[in-house]
């Protein structure tokens, strides 16, 4: 009873799009894995994991903005074990310089010859705990290897892993012995995040499936991705189709964030570029190939929120009001 | 931010637990918006004493205190179960209603709805400020029912201080300053415990400090203004207290026919007590002097020049204590107006009243038509009629005393008292009658006038026609009188010999002997031809007369006429009341029927005025009738007159709703088609209204139809899906769905979903319903479904919607064909689920979900994505908890 007018010229179309779905389907199948291994690691945070996907998806850097003790790290490692990279950690404190991070060139006894001794951001995944304490000429190196994905000493450029993934921690900004990360640097994360104390429940089952467990017992670290699967997935997801409709949302959205009185600072054209790419994840993540501005609107919070300026005490509600203000796409 | 986020992730998870949670949001920035408990309730007692002070000024003081209690508990149960229900309301998170605003207006206005029905069914009514202080009353009254919104909390409480200002000033009792004092304290302390933040605060702040200079000035004017409420107002009279505030009564110039007090303001009249200012037709325990020619004689012995009457005639003596001296102008209030028994307090200043005129000569309460008797005549000689002699008392007349009245008996010696169905009073009100004749009706019983207990001042003057010994009947005098009615049915059963042939008077019985009276008399024995003696044939001579011949006032017979009732009868067939009186006369007396020609006035129930409940007479309501006798002293009114009535004995509750219906049906019968069109509209309408799903129905299949053929035309998915996807937004609009700002058609319809039919929807196929719109609003117009992602392509292989169609399920599909079957379904589904009434029924849950997903803008949709882990964790660490709590 359906006469289908794409019947005749999907029919070779539909046979590479099946294999190519299988792919996207087993892909997914793998993420899924990953999911729950990050909530298994991080308990009862099931939207800051979701969230921390879209980023490793959108390659965007993250900033967890948040106390000591609530499992930052533990995300780190447990996503750079997953992912399947090396996994380093810089513990940034104000005596920590760009050498230290970046790497450096020693003298070799030996060789009489300049060494290179690499620095811990020639890793797959970086946990750059508490970023706000190290002194802004640290902060820098740190980003420019973000931004540039690679890094420059004495001259020579050495170019990072191409799925260099930096997660950075601070505390909140008024603690003492901070430096407050400049705007144009906080530009270079794709989005701010905030863990949060565990609820009831989920702190009881993490004492219970703490009893009985060694102190030092690690969980699973077998990576789950193959080597390049994940730069694949990352194209992958830089090709779901966003139609003009909702780069005009885009755009729209981005101008009511400049235009709104208590935002000082509006979304860059970079933040635009970030914003659509998580929104392209995270249609991804839910198996789509084209967004939707809910895709839009689930990370926009997130993503606004690291890099604008915001004069308010609380800037969520300034910010689901500047969301909710922007209509989206009519025919 | 991660609050936000992680509310996202739970709302999918349980509404229970997200509403929760986002009513203790809610609840908490409440606190800071609503004040304490006990300011509410105290509020609530603000209005309702506000409401006590009215209704004690209403009733006059403290007199009726069953009614003034009785209101006030009705009052407050109201006010505590609006209360209660409101605190509920509250309690949930919901702010005040939209629909409150006018709900309150609606009852506010109430009063002046049941005003203007009282007024117009009833004639009764209040005066216009009892009705303004009502509306202000129900006003306050709404508003503390509400007072747990702090905004008509404060508009309840201010409200409620104009209510009792007005209602205090409106009264003169000492319970309403009592009261008024009792408000004022509990107002002072509402201010505390409203205010009482603020006041903290300055006491903290300003402790160690002296009082502030400005109470210096607020303090002393404080109780200045106190006191001028207690005293000023509540001792004041309205007319000076209010002016400019309310519209009152008494002197203000401004008529109102129900105000209440004045000659000129209201249309009551107030019998004086210490003061009057007019003279009106009202019993009065106050009189004086007056140049006018009066019924009573006060002894004056004053040392003051004596009022000069312009006429002296016999009068009733009255002691010198109930005379009233007074220095200004009497005026004279001629209308009939409704008596009020309030007394009012005195006013010091002395208005000059104006007149109030009538062209009526006297009014008539009671029941009407009523025929008032004034002159009687019995001799008839072809031209002229000749009154009767007069007559002896024949009996001497004697009072009785009823309710501290003197009641003079009139006496009757009317032995047939089955032929009565029962009493009437009425009151007569002169204006300006002449002569001294009582205009009474025929079976007048007793008849009293205040004060007035001495028989010789009364005389018959005709056989039964009451005159009193004056010359004239005094203006503005009462005059009571109980009468009987005859009832028809019985006259109508009675036989043929209780119709007597002779009366004892012979002028009563012979006609003239002329040719032309001859043929009257042979006309009168044709129409009573065959028929029995007695009723059948004196109705029938009636019935001719009033039915095939014209009432014509301005009709004159020639004056060289030798004999108008002949004229009348056998040629001209129409003329004045008098013609037929008279020609019933001749008609009757030939068939040897005693009978008299009676003139008199006719208070006719046109000239009824409802509002003052007087009928009025005037000079024009002159008539003629006659009256036949029946033996045994008694006489019957005969009305030959058409347009002219008897008065029928008042009706019994089932006569009168048997008559109701006979004339509904009667009327019912004249307009049937009309009839039967409004019922069927009516019936229609009501189907309608009461069921609106039939009318929901109607609509769904209209657009459904319009669906359904574009479904038909379009076998483009992406077409079907657009079509589908207006389909169901037209029907949100319908039914007051509305996006929120910023909201998805996704996020929208899935809120709609949700709300609609929490329990029935499947999840699954809801969400690649919406998954389909998404697909068709924002892929590319090149990418096909089974391109779009894994999650359609897995839902094109299992076919969620394989439904019953006529293609059956077992076939294999290709991609395409697969495609646009789950589209198709998935339109049906959509379109099958989202009907106006469904829709319509979820409206009511719709407002409080709005709350939660106000709180929650961020997206449901990333929600439903994971919800499966999440579902699965929150199962698991229930199942947890669950475990160790019971092995604990």
């Amino acid at each position: 009873m359906t006469v289908n007018i794409e019947d005749a010229p999907l029919q070779s179309a539909t046979h590479e799009v099946a294999s190519s779905d299988a792919m996207f389907e087993a892909d997914l199948e793998q993420i899924q894995q990953l999911r729950e291994r990050l909530n298994q690691v991080l308990k009862g945070k099931p939207d800051v994991v979701e969230l921390v996907l879209v980023c490793l998806l959108a390659r965007g850097h993250i900033l967890i903005e948040d106390r000591p003790g609530l499992g930052k790290t533990t995300l780190a490692r447990a996503l750079a074990d997953a992912v399947g990279g090396q996994f380093s950690r810089v513990q940034c404190t104000p005596d920590l310089l760009p050498g230290d991070v970046t790497g450096f060139n020693m003298f070799n006894q030996k060789t009489q010859e300049f060494d290179f001794r690499s620095g811990p951001v020639f890793a797959d995944v970086l946990l750059a705990d508490e970023i706000n304490r190290a002194t802004p000429r640290t902060q820098s190196a740190l980003l420019e290897a973000m931004a540039e994905r690679q890094v420059t000493v004495d001259g020579e450029r050495f170019k990072l892993s191409s799925s260099f993934f930096v997660i950075a921690t601070q505390n909140p900004h008024d603690q003492h012995g901070t430096y407050p990360l400049p705007e144009a640097q906080l530009d270079r994360f794709a989005m701010k995040l905030t863990i949060g104390y565990p609820g009831h429940n989920d702190e009881m089952m993490l004492l219970a499936s703490a009893v009985g467990k060694p102190a030092n017992a690690t969980d699973d670290s077998s990576p789950l991705f193959e080597p390049g699967q994940a730069e694949r997935i990352q194209d992958d997801v830089a090709s779901v189709a966003v139609v003009s409709s909702l780069h005009d949302y885009l755009v729209r959205l981005a101008a009511a964030t400049r235009s709104h009185k208590a935002i000082e600072l509006g979304l860059s054209p970079r933040g635009l570029l970030m914003l659509q790419r998580c929104a392209q994840a995270h249609a991804w993540l839910d198996g789509r190939r084209f967004a939707t501005p809910d895709d839009v609107q689930a990370t926009a919070p997130q993503v606004l929120t690291v890099r604008l300026v915001i004069d308010a005490e609380d800037p969520a509600p300034v910010l689901r009001e500047v969301i909710a203000s922007v209509p989206v796409p009519e025919e | 931010m991660s609050r936000m986020s992680k509310s996202a992730g739970r709302t999918r998870l349980s509404a229970a637990a997200s509403r929760a949670n986002s009513s203790s949001d809610v609840s908490s920035t409440e606190t800071e918006a609503t004040t304490g408990l006990a300011v509410q309730w105290l509020t609530c007692g603000l209005g309702l004493l506000s409401a006590l002070l009215l209704e004690v000024a209403a009733g006059n003081g403290l007199s009726d205190i069953p009614n003034i209690a009785g209101s006030l508990v009705v009052q407050s149960v109201l006010v505590l179960a609006a209360f209660l229900f409101f605190r509920r309301r509250a309690g949930r998170g919901l702010p005040a209603p939209l629909s409150l605003v006018p709900i309150l207006c609606g009852v506010a206005a109430l009063p002046f709805v049941a005003e203007l029905v009282a007024r117009h069914f009833f004639q009764r009514g209040w005066t216009l400020e009892l009705t303004l202080l009502a509306f202000l009353r129900n006003l306050v009254l709404g508003c503390c029912a509400a007072s747990v919104w702090p905004k008509f909390q404060r508009l309840g409480a201010s409200l409620s201080v104009l209510l009792a200002m007005f209602a205090a000033s409106f009264g003169d009792d000492r319970a309403l300053v009592a009261l008024l004092g009792v408000y004022v304290v509990a107002g002072v302390w509402w201010l505390i415990g409203s205010y009482w933040d603020n006041v903290r605060g300055h006491i903290a702040a300003e402790s160690e400090q002296s009082l502030p200079r400005r109470w210096f000035f607020i303090l002393p004017g404080g109780v200045a203004l106190l006191a001028m409420l207690m005293f000023g107002v509540g001792r004041g009279s309205a007319t000076t207290a209010l002016r400019g505030f309310m519209p009152t009564s008494g002197g203000t110039q401004w008529e109102d026919e129900f105000a209440s007090g004045g000659v000129n303001d209201g249309q009551a009249l107030v019998a004086g007590q210490n003061e009057a200012s007019s003279f009106g037709p009202v019993e009065t325990d106050l009189f004086m002097d007056s140049k006018q020619s009066s019924l009573y004689d006060a002894f004056d012995d004053q040392y003051d020049e004596p009022v000069r009457k312009s006429e002296t005639q016999r009068a009733v003596a009255l002691p010198p204590g109930l005379l009233k001296d007074t220095h200004q102008q009497m005026a004279q209030a001629k209308k009939a107006h409704r008596e009020f028994s309030t007394v009012r307090q005195e006013i010091h200043q002395h208005r000059r009243q104006e007149d109030v005129d009538t062209d009526a000569l006297f009014f008539v309460s009671g029941r009407t038509p009523l025929h008032l008797r004034l002159e009687e005549y019995d001799l008839f000689d072809g031209r002229d009629w000749y009154p009767a002699n007069e007559p002896r008392w024949k009996t001497e007349p004697s009072f009785r005393k009823r309710d501290g009245q003197s009641w003079l008996q009139l006496d009757t010696n009317s032995t047939n008292d089955e032929l009565y169905a029962g009493t009437e009073s009425h009151a007569l009100k002169t204006v300006a009658l002449e002569g001294n004749h009582l205009p009474l009706p025929l079976h007048a019983t007793e008849l009293l006038i205040d004060r007035v207990d001495r028989p010789d001042l009364f005389a018959w003057a005709r056989d039964s026609i009451l005159r009193l010994q004056r010359k004239t009947i005094p203006a503005q005098l009462v005059v009571h009188t109980r009468s009987r009615v005859v009832d028809p049915e019985v006259i109508a059963t009675w036989e043929s010999q209780s119709f007597v042939k002779t009366s004892g008077n012979q002028s009563q019985m012979i006609n003239p002997t002329d040719f032309s009276t001859l043929q009257v008399e042979k006309l009168a024995a044709k129409w009573t031809k065959g028929l029995a003696r007695g009723w059948p044939q004196i109705n029938s001579i009636i019935s001719k007369l009033k039915s095939e011949y014209a009432h014509d006032r301005d009709h004159r017979i020639s004056s060289d006429s030798v004999n108008p009732t002949a004229q009348f009868v056998l040629s001209d067939r129409r003329g004045p009341d008098f013609l037929f009186a008279s020609t019933a006369a001749v008609m009757l007396r030939s068939l040897d029927y005693p009978t008299r020609l009676v003139s008199g006035f006719y208070a006719s129930p046109e000239n009824y005025d409802r509002t003052t409940g007087h009928t009025a007479v005037y000079s024009e309501d002159v008539h003629f009738w006659c009256e036949v006798y029946v033996g045994a002293d008694t006489w019957l009114p005969l009305e030959p007159t058409p347009g002219y009535e008897i008065l029928a004995p008042r009706l019994s509750f089932m006569q009168w709703l048997g008559l109701q219906l006979q004339n509904i049906v009667e009327w019912t019968r004249q307009r049937w088609p009309t009839v039967t069109a409004a019922v069927l509209l009516l019936l229609v309408g009501w189907k309608i209204g009461v069921w609106r799903t039939l009318r929901d129905r109607l609509i769904d299949s209209a657009w459904g139809l319009r669906w359904r053929l574009s479904m038909r035309r379009n076998s483009d998915p992406r077409r079907q899906l657009q079509v589908t996807r207006r389909l169901v937004l037209l029907r949100c609009r319908l039914t007051r769905w509305s996006r929120l700002s910023g909201e998805s058609d996704h996020r929208f319809l899935r809120r709609v979903f949700e709300s609609a039919n929490a329990s029935l929807v499947d999840s699954e196929t809801v969400n690649e319903c919406l998954r389909l719109l998404d697909w068709d609003r924002f892929s590319p117009p090149d990418m096909a479904l089974s391109a779009a992602g894994p999650g359609f392509s897995r839902s094109l292989s299992r076919r969620v919607f394989d439904s019953t169609d006529e293609t059956g399920s077992g076939e294999v599909r290709s991609g395409a064909t697969a495609s646009g079957l789950l589209v198709e379904n998935c339109c049906r589904y959509l379109a099958d689920s989202l009907t106006v009434s469904v829709l319509r029924a979820a409206e009511n849950v719709d407002s409080a979900s709005l709350q939660v997903s106000r709180q929650q803008p961020s997206s449901s949709h990333s929600a439903v994505m994971r919800e499966r882990s999440i579902s699965h964790s929150i199962n698991d660490s229930r199942s947890t908890v669950g475990s160790a709590l019971s092995a604990g």
